[in-house]
Order: C-alpha cells, then sequence, then structure tokens
C-alpha cells in the first residue's frame, strides 16, 4: 500500500465505520426519551472502552494522556446521566440507534487492534476525530432536538462543549502525529 | 513592686499592643495609599472555559477555580515548576496564593485548548491606562 493510499484509505475506512444515521445520511429515527437517554450512554460507554485500549496501546504519551481525558470526561458524563435516569425514574432503552453505534465500534476496535506504534496512535486519533465529529452531529441534529424532558435535554446540551473540546483536542494531536511523520 | 496577680493582666495587656499596632497600621495603610489587604477571587470553569479567561490580581490574593462542568479539570500554570490547583470534579474548588507581579499563563493540562491568563500587578503600579504618555 503507497503512502498516499494509506493516508486517504484509514482515514475514509474509518470514517466509514460512524453510522450513517450519526452522520446526517439517513432521517432521523424518532426516538423516545428513555431511547435518547441510551444512545447517549452507549456513545459515552464505547468511547471509555476504545480509551482503555489506548491507554495500553498507544506509542506516543499524548495519545495515551488523549486517552486518560476520554475515559475520565465520557465517564464523568455517564455518571451524571445515570444519576439523572435514576432521579426521572427513566430506564434508558435499547433501540436501533444504539445497536448501530456498537456494531461500529467492534468494527473500529477490530481495525484498531491490528496496528501497533506509530500506526495506532494515527488510526485512534483519525478514529477519534470522525467518531466526535459525528457525536457532535448527533446532537445537534437528532438528540437535543428529539429530546422532549427538559433535564434530559440539558444534560445534553451542557454535554456539547466537552465534545467540541475532544475534537479539537483530536483533531490538533491528529495533526500532530501527522507533522511529525 | 508589682503584685504577681497583675502580671497575667499586665501580659495581656502587653500581647494585645502589637495586634492593635497591626491594626492601626493597616489602617493608616489604607488611607494613605498604603498595601490593600489580600483579596480573594473567584473563577468559575464552566462550557470547558475558564471565566473571567484574564484576571488582574494583586500579589498575595487568592484565586479560587470552581468546576462548574460535568467534566473533571485542572488550573496548572504553563511555567515549568508552576501552581497547579490538581484534578478538580464538578462543584469543587481549588485555590493558589499568587506571587510576584507578571503575567502568569495557565491551561487546563486535561483540556489543553482552556486558557486563561492571571495579571499580576502591585497595587502601587499604575494601570497602562494611568501611565503618562510618551512625549
Amino acid at each position: 500500500m503507497s503512502t498516499t493510499t494509506r493516508r486517504l484509505g484509514l482515514p475514509l475506512l474509518l470514517f466509514s465505520l460512524v453510522p450513517g444515521v450519526l452522520r446526517g445520511q439517513s432521517p432521523p429515527p424518532d426516538l423516545t426519551d428513555a431511547e435518547v437517554a441510551h444512545v447517549a450512554v452507549t456513545a459515552n460507554a464505547i468511547d471509555v472502552a476504545l480509551g482503555r485500549l489506548a491507554q495500553g496501546r498507544a506509542q506516543s504519551a499524548d495519545v495515551r494522556r488523549f486517552a486518560t481525558t476520554m475515559i475520565t470526561d465520557h465517564s464523568a458524563v455517564n455518571t451524571q446521566a445515570a444519576a439523572l435516569a435514576g432521579r426521572l425514574g427513566v430506564k434508558p432503552t435499547d433501540n436501533a440507534v444504539s445497536q448501530s453505534l456498537l456494531q461500529d465500534a467492534a468494527g473500529a476496535r477490530a481495525t484498531l487492534e491490528r496496528l501497533r506504534g506509530s500506526a495506532f496512535d494515527r488510526a485512534y486519533m483519525q478514529r477519534e476525530v470522525a467518531y466526535h465529529q459525528a457525536v457532535l452531529d448527533a446532537l445537534d441534529g437528532l438528540l437535543i432536538p428529539t429530546t422532549s424532558n427538559s433535564e434530559l435535554r440539558q444534560l445534553l446540551t451542557s454535554v456539547r462543549p466537552a465534545i467540541a473540546a475532544h475534537l479539537d483536542h483530536a483533531k490538533a494531536l491528529e495533526k500532530a502525529l501527522g507533522d511529525s511523520r | 513592686m508589682i503584685p504577681c496577680s497583675s502580671r497575667p493582666a499586665r501580659a495581656m495587656t502587653w500581647t494585645r499592643w502589637p495586634a492593635l499596632g497591626a491594626i492601626l497600621l493597616l489602617g493608616a495603610g489604607q488611607q494613605f495609599g498604603g498595601t490593600p489587604p489580600p483579596r480573594r477571587h473567584v473563577i468559575e470553569i464552566g462550557g470547558m472555559a475558564f471565566r473571567p479567561t484574564s484576571l488582574v490580581v494583586a500579589p498575595g490574593d487568592t484565586v479560587v477555580w470552581i468546576n462548574r462542568d460535568l467534566v473533571p479539570h485542572t488550573a496548572t500554570a504553563e511555567a515549568a515548576r508552576g501552581w497547579d490547583t490538581g484534578v478538580l470534579a464538578q462543584e469543587r474548588s481549588g485555590r493558589v496564593v499568587v506571587g510576584r507581579p507578571g503575567e502568569v499563563k495557565y491551561l487546563c493540562a486535561l483540556h489543553p485548548g482552556m486558557r486563561g491568563t492571571l495579571i499580576i500587578r502591585s497595587p502601587r503600579s499604575p494601570s497602562p491606562e494611568a501611565r503618562p504618555h510618551d512625549p
């Protein structure tokens, strides 16, 4: 595989693993609040799991630190989401979007598990850029507008700046890894 | 001769003088333009930003950072071996007593895009607006 193909192919391959519904390519499904809560919890849990993989495998100290922040932040959000669901008496309900996210995550993990060293670092950061962009788009275009409960909507709204900051951080690291090649 | 029984009372009187003197000096200092007492400033962390982003303080003042975000943050001086509040979970706070005049840039060690500045200025040093214009 040529360098150009590697540069273009891998991000496209990883981006294709992010579900179409999060990229706004499919019509937005009609989700209940319990389903929105499940999507949010699933999306956070997926990034925590991938962060744990990166913590043990990343070569770059900056990438390992980023992975640790992903674990800490997305765990903190899920703790809040669980507390809110308990307070509201809402049981997060599994749904097609959550299933699609999990299927995508399994594919991304399988791709990343085959990689080592700097190749892993680059692929992980590319995945994090694509994933956080997709989650940000989903918050704006699907999750926040769909939610009817004001407290759940407020939680999703207050999470948005963190996702945007993660995206900027991931883009900066992705660029730094590219520049150091 | 001083009766023994008066000694404790006398001793108490003397121990009070320094405190009284300090209060008088502090009052006089404030009245005649001396150093004001240290102040406490609060910077809130919310929406992945320090608010205010830039703050003017004086040497000896205390700056308190309160994390209102869902996710943990730090306030960490950029300079090597600088101060660090440590990790602040939601609704936790950390404080720093500021040192010599100058400009201290700081960031959140967990989210490097979050940055702030403390402008440490001696109370007697004129602000840029108050400085006379160059001829």
